[in-house]
């Protein structure tokens, strides 16, 4: 099952501003793709991803070695919303780059 | 682990392993070319490993993921370190005739390639292992109350840059 991803336009300004080459960008976007909109049921319920128990988060940390801009490690926390996952929709309520 | 990082880990183990507890001093010219040869061998399948671990990062993966799957090697590549450090502490003591020089040149060149993979791999487990920051409930909320007044869009990907 593909889920819609929503996104609010800070995030996307968010995403948009990252210090990364334009492809590691490119990967970030291939993520969202493949990690988050098709994320599978196992993934979501297991309570490692969970941001607390039986709340209606959970977590997606990507890893990236950003090889054509600066060469060093980035990781890209997304948090988001399954609360509304029954109607294929999860909510990214934020990210963070660190 | 994957096999291309557990295979050279398991052959520096050995070598390590054997160099420590053989007389280098000692050893015969087929057995100098042989510690030499594998040395250069070793370089060779340290560096693919190297190169496989950043094309994998690069296409980006799961911190978790990353962090379970090389934090092992990097205990390996200690160990290595750690028995090598005792290698070039009985050498430095000793007087060695030339082949045993060349033999430990070859093997410092070697653990240069050990010591700058350790490193590598360190800084990228780190990062993959980072605890993530506290909860942010104030960012979640207005993401919530957006999407509750439908100001928020299905991502799309950008155009291509």
């Amino acid at each position: 099952m593909s889920y819609f991803v929503h996104i609010t336009d800070a995030d996307r300004s968010y995403l948009a501003g990252l210090p990364l080459s334009d492809t590691a960008k490119e990967k970030v976007e291939d993520f969202i793709d493949y990690a988050i909109a098709q994320v599978g049921d196992a993934f979501r319920n297991d309570p490692a991803n969970r941001t607390q128990p039986g709340g209606r988060y959970f977590h997606r940390d990507l890893l990236l070695l950003d090889v054509w801009g600066d060469g060093r490690a980035h990781r890209i926390d997304f948090v988001v919303n399954d609360e509304h996952a029954h109607v294929g929709v999860l909510i990214v309520v934020y990210v963070d780059h660190q | 682990m994957a096999t291309v990082t557990k295979l050279p880990i398991a052959f520096a183990e050995t070598m390590a392993s054997v160099l420590e507890t053989s007389n280098v001093e000692a050893l015969a010219p087929q057995e100098v070319s042989t510690h030499i040869g594998m040395c250069v061998y070793l370089q060779g399948l340290f560096a693919i490993a190297r190169q496989s671990i950043t094309e994998r990062v690069s296409q980006g993966m799961d911190a978790r993921t990353f962090a379970a799957e090389y934090e092992p090697a990097l205990a390996g590549l200690e160990a290595i370190l750690t028995t090598t450090q005792r290698i070039m502490t009985k050498a430095q003591t000793s007087v060695l005739p030339q082949p045993a020089e060349q033999v430990i040149a070859s093997y410092r060149a070697l653990m240069d390639d050990v010591m700058s993979l350790r490193e590598f791999l360190a800084n990228v487990v780190a990062k993959a292992k980072m605890p993530a920051r506290p909860f942010d409930w104030k960012r979640a909320q207005e993401a919530e109350a957006a999407f509750a007044r439908g100001e928020t869009k299905p991502f799309e990907r950008s155009a291509k840059r």
